[in-house]
């Protein structure tokens, strides 16, 4: 299905690698572990984004509309709109920023099949030392607690 | 002026947008989700004008325009895509669609009511 991918384009095949390699056994969860921690980072920044953006644009608008009708004079209404139209077109960062997640997640999908396919005999003890390195990696940044609401407060 | 709009986007925040913008301007507008919801409004209340984007799950924006152009309502009326697609055969396409103009997002307000004036004439 995919063409051979060449040794060179995989540069970490070439690094010294200082990580313990993983038993065969634990090579299948560590490789669905880091793909799932990818996946729900991407989700949960595209939740993040969704929430962001509703909360700011319909503030903006009913702001927008409250200055409008406020306004004393024209002069007034014009830079109250001036300012909105930059707001408008900057809010629209959300359509294409959600585009560029959804790009994301589909090429890393490719990248990752195309890398399996790919990884000749010679180089799985690599892989399975990158993955080791990968996961310790994760490990060492902890998760953000999306659960969390604003203001909230954690006491020990 | 008492003109509807319908403004088609997967995106709540472009659709807000979209509308803020044109109802500051006096345009009465019909919001929809995607394709299958924009034609089904569109089938209900007759609109001067389609603002579409060109993604959207289960019917996307050259397929709207197409079924739009089928419907006797909708032969001649104006309708322009609003989307981040900007690539020329996309652009074509849309033409052949019968699409009434393309337009690329981020939109800047005061432009999206220029061309919505012009197209409405």
């Amino acid at each position: 299905m995919f063409a051979a991918v060449p040794h060179r384009m995989f540069p970490w095949a070439e690094r010294e690698l200082m990580g313990q390699k993983l038993s065969a056994g634990n090579e299948p969860a560590a490789h669905a572990e880091l793909w799932g921690g990818l996946e729900r980072d991407l989700e949960r920044l595209q939740i993040l984004l969704d929430g962001a953006t509703e909360e700011l644009s319909r503030s903006f608008c009913a702001m927008s509309d409250t200055l409008a009708g406020i306004a004393p004079d024209e002069d007034a209404r014009k830079r109250v709109r001036v300012e909105a139209d930059r707001v408008v077109t900057c809010l629209q960062f959300h359509d294409v920023a959600s585009q560029i997640i959804s790009n994301l997640r589909g090429r890393a999908e490719l990248l990752e099949m195309a890398a399996l396919a790919a990884t000749p005999d010679s180089m799985v003890d690599a892989r399975s030392r990158l993955l080791a390195d990968a996961l310790r990696l994760t490990k060492s940044r902890p998760d953000i607690d999306f659960d969390k609401k604003s203001g909230d407060v954690d006491l020990f | 002026m008492g003109m509807k709009i319908l403004a088609v986007d997967d995106s709540p925040t472009m659709r807000r947008m979209v509308s803020h913008t044109l109802r500051g301007a006096g345009y009465e507008v019909i919001e929809a989700e995607d394709g299958m919801d924009g034609l089904d409004k569109a089938r209900r209340e007759v609109v001067q004008l389609v603002l579409t984007d060109q993604n959207m799950p289960r019917m996307d924006g050259l397929t709207l325009v197409q079924s739009l152009r089928s419907l006797p309502a909708y032969r001649t009326a104006p309708i322009l895509m609003l989307t981040t697609e900007a690539g020329d055969e996309m652009k074509a396409r849309g033409r052949a669609a019968g699409a009434t103009g393309w337009m690329a997002k981020p939109f800047d307000p005061q432009r999206l009511l220029d061309v919505v004036k012009k197209v409405l004439k």
